[in-house]
């Protein structure tokens, strides 16, 4: 192909901005000394048994942890779901029905943190993991679903149909066929839901409470204070859990191909120009 | 059905003549193409004249779109030149060469007008603001689109589109003319009239043109000179009447027209053609490549080749000795209308032949065929 | 086409039905009520004890007479509006390049960019006071803190939200076919002005879909402008968030929430129609 030229140059460094932040983060992390500097300024990894041993550091991962779990697992299955059943509407229904499912996405999050937290206090309901979680899923589940619509739309309706004229029963059918194609949609979906909801601090924050806090909260609630290295070891732990979930899902479903450019050339995959 | 069918023909008396177009000479020498361990173009040599319509003709594969991008600037080759008018156009970059090429898609841009589109090029050469109403006046009288300028692509049937492309690929003048796969996108009927449209239109214009085809029937109707690939390698070249009539290769052989192939051992060969034994019979024919006597050979024979039929046993026609004779029985016979088609089967070969005159046999009826040799050509067995 | 053949009989109609009830109901209690209570913002407050009853506008009168409020919302517009044209400059060559590279280099840049995206936002923003604090390395290269000033915020929320303006273009510059390209050279154009005629053009509709989202993303964003603006500066959701969280003024946060929320929809709907009338071609 082409040497890299200036869009290549640009690119790259534009990718390198990106990183920065989190590769200066974790390498900061690995220092014995008292203070947070780039870069580190001893080597050591005491702050991450430090921050190991702390209860709170415990508890808040926890909580993220399982927090993030339910929260990709429902919002997963109810856009398959909603998707699922949008199928077979009319055009007009289903863009409806997008439309008003993506509504969250209109609204910025520090509003929807707001009216949550005006509402649940105003109903007198104690803050829990169980509201969070309808926050959480409120947030992530237009993601779940244009995903899962993506999905959807690239299956083929006739292998359905040929299941159907052989016989099997919808559910069966769903299971075995419609499931299985979706895939790929579901693995991408389960794993941006998840990351959407264990990164999340807006509504964190304003619905937290001792005993009701994620490891976001707990680290913004650190950040106005001096930082203290603990805070490092605790965002290098954050960075990895992602990086691993993005990692798995796209080892099982090559999510890249969902953003493979369509009409463009692929100059290692020849005699690309003939014409097929 | 495609009203604009006619569109082109009248192109006859149009302002665009000779004159108005570039007409260039194209030279390739030795142009390979290579990807990684594929070789797409294999050392191509070929001479276009100025103001010729050549036909890149081929199955999918073969190259002919390669070969036809490289023309244009767009890939590089590996190795070879390309020149034109002698000017070593090689590394010249596709946007400097002046080569107009049509895409088998069209690539017409979606969000320009027809008159955008075809102003595109002339604009990026500089023409002067005041020029834009005549040139396109021009380009869509000589494509006879006028009136439709405002128009979207998307607003236009396809054989529309393919006239909008054309006209936006002349209208800066180019030195050559590059069509890929004109007509893959029309279906058959269209097909056959916008053959004999374009024949026509490019002779008017007069300019070089390539025009890259995988159908030997585009290629008889519009092209001066055939060029056959396969795997990357011209198998020859030549006016579509010599390679029909005097293929070089079993392959070319069998690209063109529509043919049987039967197993046969040679007898003797000299001076291009030869005798060869086939079912049981003495044939003679073509054969252009040389071969020891005892060969194993592949006799190809045109299905247009059947002189006459008789069933076994009744008295044959005269003219027979001339004639290659062909033994077998009937399997089927079609009425096609203005012809008939029959099939025969002789052992385990089924042969396909057609001719204009009645056949007074049936599925079944044991028979002698009749055969032109001049449309029996034999190849040794690779 | 019409709906598949699966879909019929009782059971799968009280599936469906099920399903989306289930969907609509988690809205219901999780977007729809609160927002409904967002009256509130009609509400009088108070320091002491109960507030009065009955409505008012008072708080939406603060909100858009008090200098400091209206500055906040000017900001904000300013600030959002300046990330999405950062975030297009940059993302443009990275999609490009993207485009026309081999599937590995376009998968590992894809992933680098879209990585930072599924870190928590407090992660980055602690890695960009590293960066720009007093004692990080911009610092002691250049002698200036750029922590604590607008340039902070603007770089981490490019930083923030340059994956989602990657996303929108990749995918309408990947539906830009190669032979338009292949086209436009033949014609004699330089790469300049095929990107200017034709890449650009064709690629409106996926910036004006990146736009929007990075816009409305900037304005409601809270945790950078909070911790990497400081104190001086100042804008719309940092003031939702002081007065909620700090003030515990609840009808001023959610009538500054309100106004926030018709700002951006405002902006949104001009852009959009702006689009659709300097485009004719693109379909509604």
């Amino acid at each position: 192909m082409r040497p890299v030229g200036a869009l290549g140059v640009v690119s790259w460094v534009v990718a390198f901005f990106v990183a920065l932040p989190l590769v200066v983060v974790v390498a900061a992390a690995f220092t014995s000394a008292n203070y947070v500097a780039f870069p580190p300024v001893a080597f050591g990894t005491r702050w991450f048994g430090q921050a190991l041993a702390s209860p709170e550091f415990r508890e808040a991962l926890a909580l993220s942890l399982e927090l993030a779990v339910a929260t990709s697992l429902i919002a997963t299955i109810l856009a398959t779901g909603v998707v699922w059943c949008l199928r077979g509407a009319s055009p007009r229904t289903q863009r409806t029905g997008v439309a008003f499912f993506s509504l969250p996405l209109m609204v910025p999050v520090v509003l929807i943190a707001l009216s949550s937290l005006q509402l649940w206090a105003s109903l007198g309901a104690p803050r829990s993991m169980a509201l969070l979680l309808v926050g959480h899923l409120i947030l992530t589940t237009p993601f779940a679903l244009r995903i899962m619509n993506a999905a959807f739309s690239m299956l083929d309706p006739t292998l359905e149909m040929a299941a159907h004229t052989l016989g099997t029963t919808q559910w069966r059918t769903f299971l075995r066929i419609t499931l299985p194609g979706v895939k790929a949609g579901i693995t991408g979906s389960l794993a941006l839901t998840f990351l959407l909801s264990f990164d999340d601090v807006v509504v964190a924050v304003f619905l937290a409470a001792p005993g009701v806090r994620t490891l976001p909260a707990v680290i913004f609630n650190h950040l106005d204070q001096s930082l203290s290295p603990d805070l490092l070891a605790i965002s290098a732990v954050i960075i990895a859990i992602s990086v691993a979930v993005i990692l798995v899902a796209l080892r099982v479903a090559d999510i890249g191909m969902l953003y493979k450019p369509v009409g463009a050339r692929d100059a290692l995959r020849a005699p690309a120009l003939e014409t097929p | 059905m495609e009203r604009g069918s006619r569109a082109l023909d009248a192109a006859a008396g149009s302002l665009v003549g000779r004159s108005s177009v570039a007409v260039s000479k194209l030279e390739l020498r030795g142009i390979t193409r290579e990807y990684g361990a594929t070789t797409a173009v294999r050392d191509i040599d070929l001479t276009v004249a100025a103001g010729e319509v050549v036909a890149l003709l081929g199955p999918s594969g073969c190259g002919k779109t390669t070969l036809l991008m490289i023309v244009a600037g767009l890939v590089q080759p590996t190795r070879g030149e390309v020149l034109i008018d002698g000017v070593l156009m090689t590394r010249v970059a596709a946007n400097r060469r002046r080569v107009g090429v049509v895409f088998q898609s069209y690539a017409l841009f979606p969000h320009l007008t027809v008159r955008e589109n075809i102003l595109f090029g002339p604009q990026n050469e500089g023409l002067p603001r005041s020029e834009y109403g005549r040139v396109v006046d021009e380009v869509l009288q000589m494509v006879r689109l006028g009136g439709l300028g405002e128009r979207y692509p998307t607003q236009l049937s396809g054989g529309q589109q393919q006239r909008v492309a054309l006209g936006r690929a002349l209208a800066m003048k180019p030195k050559l003319l590059l069509l890929d796969e004109p007509f893959s996108n029309l279906d058959a009927k269209v097909r056959e009239s916008m053959r004999v449209e374009l024949a026509h239109f490019l002779r008017q214009v007069g300019t070089t043109a390539i025009v890259v085809t995988h159908d030997q029937e585009d290629a008889s109707h519009i092209a001066d000179r055939v060029v056959v690939m396969s795997a990357g390698r011209t198998e020859q070249i030549g006016t579509y009447r010599d390679l029909y009539h005097r293929p070089a290769s079993a392959f070319v052989a069998d690209f063109l027209g529509h043919s049987n192939w039967m197993p046969g051992v040679l007898n003797s060969h000299a001076d291009g053609g030869g005798r060869v034994t086939v079912n049981g019979e003495l044939w003679t024919v073509a054969a252009p490549t040389v071969a020891a006597p005892g060969q194993a050979m592949r006799v190809m024979v045109r299905r247009g080749a059947l002189r006459h039929c008789v069933v076994t046993g009744t008295q044959p026609r005269g003219e027979a000795d001339t004639h290659n004779v062909l033994h077998g029985i009937v399997e089927k016979t079609v009425d096609l209308g203005s012809r008939t088609a029959l099939w025969l089967r002789c052992d385990d070969v089924l042969a396909a032949f057609e001719t204009s005159s009645p056949l007074a046999v049936r599925r079944g009826d044991k028979v002698i065929l009749h055969l032109d040799p001049a449309a029996c050509i034999a190849f040794p067995q690779p | 086409m019409k709906g598949t053949a699966t879909h019929t009989g009782m059971k799968a109609t009280a599936t469906r039905a099920g399903i989306l009830g289930a969907a609509v109901l988690l809205y219901a209690i999780g977007l729809v009520a609160p927002l409904a209570v967002m009256v509130t913002s009609l509400r009088h407050y108070s320091a002491l004890g109960v507030p009065p009853p009955g409505l008012t506008v008072g708080n939406f009168i603060e909100v858009v007479t008090e200098p400091s409020y209206r500055g906040a919302f000017g900001a904000t517009v300013a600030m959002s509006s300046t990330v999405v044209v950062i975030s297009a400059l940059l993302a443009y060559p990275l999609c490009l390049y993207m485009r026309r590279t081999s599937r590995r280099v376009r998968s590992i840049l894809l992933i680098v960019v879209i990585a930072p995206l599924l870190v928590s936002v407090v992660v980055r923003t602690l890695g960009w006071q590293l960066l720009l604090g007093p004692a990080g390395i911009i610092d002691r290269a250049i002698g200036v803190t750029v922590l604590y000033t607008n340039a902070a915020v603007l770089i981490g929320l490019v930083h923030l939200f340059l994956a989602h303006m990657v996303l929108a273009l990749m995918s309408v510059l990947g539906g830009i076919k190669d032979d338009l390209l292949d086209a436009a050279r033949t014609l004699g154009a330089s790469e300049a002005r095929i990107f200017r005629r034709i890449v650009f053009p064709l690629s409106l509709p996926g910036l004006l879909a990146g736009s929007v989202v990075v816009f409305g993303a900037s304005t409601g964003a809270l945790i950078t402008p909070l911790f990497l603006g400081g104190a001086r500066v100042d804008l719309a959701s940092v003031e939702i968030y002081r007065a909620a969280l700090v003030l515990f003024n609840w009808p001023l946060a959610s009538a500054i929430a309100v106004c926030l929320l018709v700002v951006n929809y405002g902006i949104v709907q001009a852009a959009e129609r702006l689009l659709h009338r300097r485009a004719a071609w693109v379909p509604a």
